[in-house]
């Protein structure tokens, strides 16, 4: 019995990185938008997510049973709670909206069902990420196979975005790659370097340098094609990193190679904010690619989050809109349903659940860290690492619709299972 | 006193304390629900003070109820509770969202059903998640006990 929980715990970094490329798979638009297409059809989209989250589902309570992981009481009481919650939700959010002159718009049930569906396995993911997953870290055996999946994709996506080149119709540096938006493009560079951060850490002699040197060189390449929100979160987190190597007293990485790059990394880093924010023809070069793209994309989402909020009144402030949140402020505006996506992470919790899951969100977190911080201790840069990488992340999300722990898109997805289910392989020094 | 009698005396005390406690909270909740609706509109004066009313009524009982709670066997009772106060705090936050959506709604929709002219959600929005840490760590800090049984 307890041989095939170690077989079917040995699998589950597998069976991640297979759900990691279903994840991506309805990101790809070029060279072929056929599959694309497809998979974004009216007809399709609905029942891809469904299998999707079922497949996701069945493992997580194949595991959960074969494991007998039972989280602690108070937790499994918090979610159970939000759980419950969530079912409340769909009684109390809104179907039908009254504006105009009195005209009445419905939203249709199936659609309302779906929404609400999604926001139940938002927190039944969350609850996998936290408390089922961390099981593979006992058998780590194929625990890199997602982190490598995921760089190499970037890798490749990198490669094609310079073959395919920019795309002229927009006034700022924009490159898509396989994708259909650059943002896409955006949340595969992050992830990639992301996991050859954690990969680099773990790796010995030579192969670590070609690593590291290699997150540098992708991060460079976020800068090249004008990735610039990219570029700035992943450029804090390596700075967070960089000082940690720095200050660290005691972790099996320390080197004196590894202090040296550090501190040349700070003043290339210094010298690149100085030629950036000086007047002349190399800044305006320079705020071309690691500006603008940041600049349009917080103009256009600022006025997206005040009409949502603008729109949001009474008793919704206290437990969201639900779906009608996506249409109440184009409603109200123009008399149109068009469907606006909020496009910020932290207002797309708030949208399905109000205050108790923006709340739940944030102690998830603190959950999520505090595990962490357990069982990582003896590794501060390795913590350094995970913690610098999420936390760009969680600035990343707030102009984008990922969310730490409450969404399986693929971005969401390898930072959760490299936040809460990748441990750092203890070596024999370690154990000593 | 028997065991079955200071279990009933327990229950009680504890019933008492989670209501007040839950109505604390609530109250809490709508007033900065409130104050949004009145910095925008002025529209809500009298549920604004009435709810901050009630909320300072309630944290005096608390206070005193959470007295009575740290010392003697209701004390030791307590410990249980204690050692929960992380999701005891955001159950009593979660409680009180619903309760004060109830309370809003019958007062903005049912009661006084004015129409706010001006748009107040991004405040209200960002002063009931403000209201909502408070509270957290309020009741965190609150089941943490007074005295010798703190935790």
């Amino acid at each position: 019995m307890k041989e095939a929980n170690a077989k079917l715990n040995r699998f589950i970094p597998i069976f991640l990185t297979l759900f990691a490329i279903l994840s991506v798979l309805p990101m790809i638009y070029y060279p072929d938008p056929t599959l694309y297409g497809w998979i974004n059809s009216a007809a399709v989209k609905d029942y891809y997510w469904i299998s999707e989250a079922g497949i996701f589902m069945v493992f997580a309570l194949v595991v959960w049973a074969k494991n007998r992981a039972e989280p602690p009481l108070r937790y499994g009481l918090m979610f159970l709670w939000v759980m419950l919650f969530s079912i409340v939700l769909v009684f109390v959010h809104e179907c039908s909206l009254t504006y105009g002159h009195n005209e009445v718009y419905t939203l249709p049930l199936s659609a309302v069902a779906l929404y609400e569906a999604k926001t139940f396995y938002d927190v039944f993911f969350c609850f996998a990420v936290l408390f089922l997953w961390p099981y593979a870290k006992k058998e780590p055996r194929y625990k890199n196979a997602l982190p490598i999946v995921v760089v190499l994709f970037a890798l490749v996506s990198v490669v094609y975005a310079f073959i395919r080149g920019r795309d002229a119709s927009y006034s700022y540096v924009y490159y898509t790659s396989f994708f259909k938006t650059n943002e896409d493009l955006g949340k595969v560079l992050f992830a990639g370097c992301f996991a050859l951060g954690v990969l680099a850490y773990d790796a010995k002699r030579w192969l670590r340098y070609a690593l590291i040197f290699l997150d540098i060189g992708l991060l460079v390449a976020t800068g090249l094609l004008g990735l610039s929100i990219t570029f700035w979160c992943l450029t804090g987190a390596s700075v967070v990193i960089a000082f940690t190597l720095l200050s660290a007293q005691k972790d099996h990485l320390l080197s004196k190679p590894l202090k040296w790059g550090s501190l040349l990394y700070f003043f290339l880093v210094l010298l690149l904010v100085l030629l950036t924010s000086i007047p002349s023809s190399l800044a305006s070069t320079l705020r071309s690619y690691l500006g603008e793209e940041f600049i349009a994309v917080f103009s256009s989402r600022l006025k997206v989050w005040k009409a949502y909020l603008d729109s949001i009144s009474s008793w919704r402030i206290f437990v969201g809109d639900g779906l009608m949140g996506y249409y109440r402020s184009s409603l109200l505006a123009t008399g149109q349903a068009v469907f606006t996506p909020l496009e910020n992470g932290i207002l797309e919790v708030y949208n399905s659940g109000g205050l108790v899951y923006l709340l739940f969100y944030f102690l998830a977190i603190v959950i999520g860290l505090a595990k962490l911080k357990k069982e990582e201790a003896h590794h501060p840069i390795f913590y350094a690492v995970i913690v610098a990488f999420t936390g760009a992340f969680l600035f990343f999300t707030t102009l984008t619709d990922e969310r730490l722990f409450f969404s399986s898109n693929f971005l969401s997805f390898v930072v959760a299972y490299l936040f809460m289910g990748y441990s750092h392989h203890k070596t024999i020094e370690d154990e000593e | 006193m028997s065991s079955s009698s200071k279990k009933n005396h327990f229950r009680f005390w504890l019933t008492v304390y989670l209501l007040i406690l839950v109505i604390q909270a609530t109250s809490f909740l709508c007033s900065f629900y409130f104050l949004a609706e009145n910095i925008r509109n002025g529209n809500r004066w009298i549920a604004f003070g009435s709810i901050v009313l009630l909320n300072l009524f309630s944290l005096v009982a608390i206070h005193f109820l959470n007295r009575k709670m740290s010392v003697g066997t209701l004390g030791s009772s307590m410990q249980a509770l204690r050692t929960s106060r992380f999701t005891g705090a955001f159950l009593n936050v979660a409680l009180a969202s619903l309760l004060s959506t109830a309370l809003v709604y019958l007062i903005d929709d049912v009661f006084y059903p004015t129409l706010a002219t001006t748009p107040y959600g991004p405040l209200a929005a960002s002063l009931v998640f403000l209201g909502g840490i408070l509270e957290f760590i309020f009741t965190y800090y609150l089941f943490q006990g007074q005295g010798i049984t703190r935790l």
